[in-house]
C-alpha cells in the first residue's frame, strides 16, 4: 500500500492512470489525516470535506470513463484564505471578513477546478497576508510541522505547513515580499513566485498591487511545474496580467544544468547576515549545482536596503489605501499586528511614494542588466524558522530580506529544500530567473532536488503517525 | 512608548490630519513609536532623480 499522504502529484497522477489508486481513496486518507492531526499545526481555517469528496468522485468517474483532462485531475490542493472561492467562506484571516462568502471563484481557483483538482480546504494565513503571526484574528496562526513550537513563516503559512505535513499534495499561496517562498523555505518544500503577470490575481485580496503574485507550492519543484502549467496564462480582467505564451514547463526539466551560468550575489549574503549554518549549506548546494554542469560567477546587485525601502514605502501606502476605511471606522475588526502596519501608511506622502517608484525603476534596470550576464541568480532564501511568537512591530523595519528584491523587479524565483539544521529545521535555496523564464528556474530547482536527495525527508510527527495507522 | 519631541508630534499630527485618520490614543502611541523608523526609511529614498527618471508604475491605457 503506497503512503498516499506523501505521494507527489506526479506519482498520484501515474497511479490514477494505472488504476492502482483512486482520487476518492486519496481524498479520504487526507481528510482523515487532517481530522486527526491538524490540531498540532492549525494549517486550515476551513476544511471543505464535501466539496473535496465531490471533486474526487467526479475525477474518479472521469478516469473510469477514460477521460483524461490533464495533470491536476484528481490532485488534492489547498488555497490560501485570501483567494476567493464561490460559496466557500474566504476570510483573509480577518475578523473584518469573518462571514464573507464570495459569489465567484478567483481565476486561479477557477482554473484548478476546471483542471479537475480536488479542493481540500482554505489554509491559514496572516491577516490579509500581511499582519504576521497573530492571536486576535479569525483563527490561530499555523505552526511548523517540523517542530510545532516554531513558526512556518508566512504569509502562506498554512499552505506550506499543510503540504509538509502530508495534508495536501499541492497548494496556492501568494507572494508580495516572499510569502510563497518563505513558508516553502520554513517547511522544507518548494514554492514558486512566478514572474509578475504570469498568474492572474483576479479574485485575490490585494496587499500591494504591483508586488502581489500568486504561485504554486508543493513538495517538489516538478509538482510546482505541473501546477504552474494549469494556473499560468493571460487574464484580461487582471490589469497586471501579461499576454505572453506559456511554455511546457515539465518538458524543461532535463535533469542537468550544462551550459547554465549562475550568478551569486555574495554581498547580499553578508548584508542579510546569513548564519554559518546557512552559509555552509549554501556552499554545499552550489557545489551540487556545479556538479550538474552549471558554472557560478559572483554578481553585484544594489544593496538589499534599497529594495526593502522602495518596496516597503510602496506597500505601506497601498495597504493604507486598501484598508483605510476599516481602520477609520471599527479598527477593532483588525488585529493589532496588521493595524500597526497599515496605520504607518498614513505617514507616507505622495512625493515619498513616487520617490520609491522611481528608485524601483532603477533597481529593475540594475537587476535585468545582471540577467543579461547570467541565466539564474542563486542565494539562500531565508534562515531556518524561529520560535512562533508575536513579532515586535519595529522588526518590520529591521529585516533584510533576500526574497523582496524579486517582488520589486517581478522576476520569477523559487525556494527549495537545502538540507536541515542541527535542530532539524529546513535550510532553503532560492533560485531566480529572467522575466518569464520560469522554465529555467524550474529546471535548475528540479535538477538540484534530484541530486541533493532531501525530498525523501518528511516531518516525523506526521510521517510516523500515518505509518503507524497504515 | 518613547517620549516624542514637540516637532515630531506636530509632524505626525499634520500627516494624520491630511490622511483623514484620527487614531485612538493607543494607536497614536504606536504611530509615534514607528515614526522614526519611517522617517529614516523615507530619507534613504532621496536620490537625484532627473526628468527622465519615470516611476516604475507607468500608465498603460490598453490595460483598462
Amino acid at each position: 500500500m503506497p503512503d498516499l499522504h506523501f505521494m507527489t502529484a506526479a506519482e498520484l497522477a501515474a497511479g490514477y492512470r494505472a488504476r492502482s489508486i483512486s482520487p476518492v481513496e486519496v481524498t479520504h486518507a487526507l481528510l482523515d489525516h487532517i481530522g486527526a492531526r491538524d490540531r498540532f499545526i492549525d494549517s486550515f481555517l476551513t476544511v471543505t470535506s464535501e466539496r473535496a469528496l465531490d471533486d474526487a468522485r467526479r475525477a474518479e468517474k472521469q478516469f473510469m470513463r477514460g477521460e483524461d483532462i490533464g495533470p491536476m485531475q484528481g490532485i488534492p490542493y489547498g488555497l490560501k484564505d485570501i483567494i476567493e472561492t464561490a460559496g466557500i467562506r474566504t476570510t483573509g484571516q480577518s475578523r473584518s471578513l469573518a462571514n464573507h462568502v464570495p459569489a465567484q471563484d478567483a481565476m486561479v481557483a477557477a482554473r484548478l477546478a476546471a483542471a479537475g483538482g480536488v479542493l481540500i480546504g482554505k489554509n491559514t494565513t496572516w491577516e490579509f497576508a500581511h499582519g504576521g503571526a497573530a492571536w486576535d484574528v479569525v483563527g490561530p496562526p499555523a505552526h511548523n510541522p517540523w517542530n510545532p513550537e516554531h513558526h512556518p513563516a508566512g504569509s502562506s503559512s498554512g499552505t506550506g505547513a499543510a503540504i509538509a505535513a502530508g495534508f495536501i499534495t499541492t497548494g496556492i499561496g501568494t507572494d508580495t515580499g516572499g510569502s510563497v517562498r518563505m513558508p516553502a523555505a520554513a517547511c522544507g518544500i518548494a514554492g514558486l513566485k512566478p514572474s509578475y503577470g504570469r498568474v492572474s490575481r483576479r479574485g485575490i485580496f490585494p496587499n500591494s498591487f504591483s508586488h502581489d503574485h500568486a504561485g504554486p507550492m508543493a513538495r517538489n519543484s516538478r509538482d510546482v511545474a505541473l501546477m504552474l502549467q494549469v494556473i499560468a496564462g493571460y487574464d484580461p480582467a487582471d490589469p497586471g496580467s501579461a499576454d505572453i505564451a506559456v511554455p511546457d514547463y515539465l518538458a524543461a526539466l532535463s535533469g542537468h544544468l550544462k551550459g547554465m551560468q549562475l550568478g551569486v550575489p555574495w554581498d547580499w549574503l553578508e548584508q542579510a547576515g546569513c548564519s554559518d549554518g546557512t552559509m555552509a549549506a549554501f556552499k554545499e548546494a552550489l557545489h551540487v549545482l556545479e556538479s550538474l554542469g552549471a558554472r557560478s560567477v559572483p554578481v553585484t546587485l544594489p544593496h538589499l536596503d534599497a529594495f526593502s525601502d522602495s518596496k516597503k514605502t510602496i506597500a505601506m501606502s497601498e495597504l493604507f489605501s486598501i484598508h483605510a476605511r476599516t481602520l477609520r471606522e471599527p479598527p477593532e475588526l483588525l488585529g493589532a499586528s496588521l493595524r500597526h502596519r497599515i496605520q504607518c501608511g498614513a505617514l507616507i506622502r505622495a512625493e515619498d511614494y513616487l520617490r520609491a517608484t522611481r528608485l524601483r525603476a532603477r533597481l529593475c534596470t540594475a537587476m535585468q542588466a545582471v540577467f543579461k550576464t547570467v541565466d539564474l541568480i542563486i542565494c539562500p532564501c531565508t534562515e531556518p524558522a524561529g520560535k512562533l511568537e508575536q513579532t515586535p512591530p519595529a522588526a518590520m523595519f529591521a529585516k533584510k530580506s533576500l526574497t523582496t528584491p524579486f517582488n520589486s523587479t517581478g522576476n520569477p524565483a523559487i525556494s527549495v529544500n537545502m538540507g536541515f539544521s542541527t535542530e532539524g529545521l529546513p535550510y532553503s535555496l532560492q533560485i531566480a530567473g529572467r522575466l518569464f523564464d520560469e522554465a529555467s528556474v524550474l529546471r535548475a530547482a528540479d535538477a538540484y532536488e534530484q541530486a541533493a536527495g532531501w525530498l525523501a525527508h518528511h516531518p516525523a510527527l506526521f510521517r510516523e503517525a500515518v505509518l503507524d495507522t497504515a | 512608548m518613547s517620549q516624542s519631541a514637540p516637532s515630531t508630534l506636530a509632524a505626525v499630527d499634520a500627516l494624520l490630519e491630511i490622511a483623514e485618520f484620527s487614531p485612538t490614543p493607543d494607536q497614536k502611541a504606536e504611530i509615534l513609536d514607528a515614526y522614526p523608523h519611517v522617517r529614516e526609511m523615507l530619507q534613504r529614498l532621496k536620490h537625484d532623480y532627473g526628468f527622465s527618471d519615470e516611476p516604475a508604475h507607468v500608465f498603460v491605457p490598453m490595460k483598462f
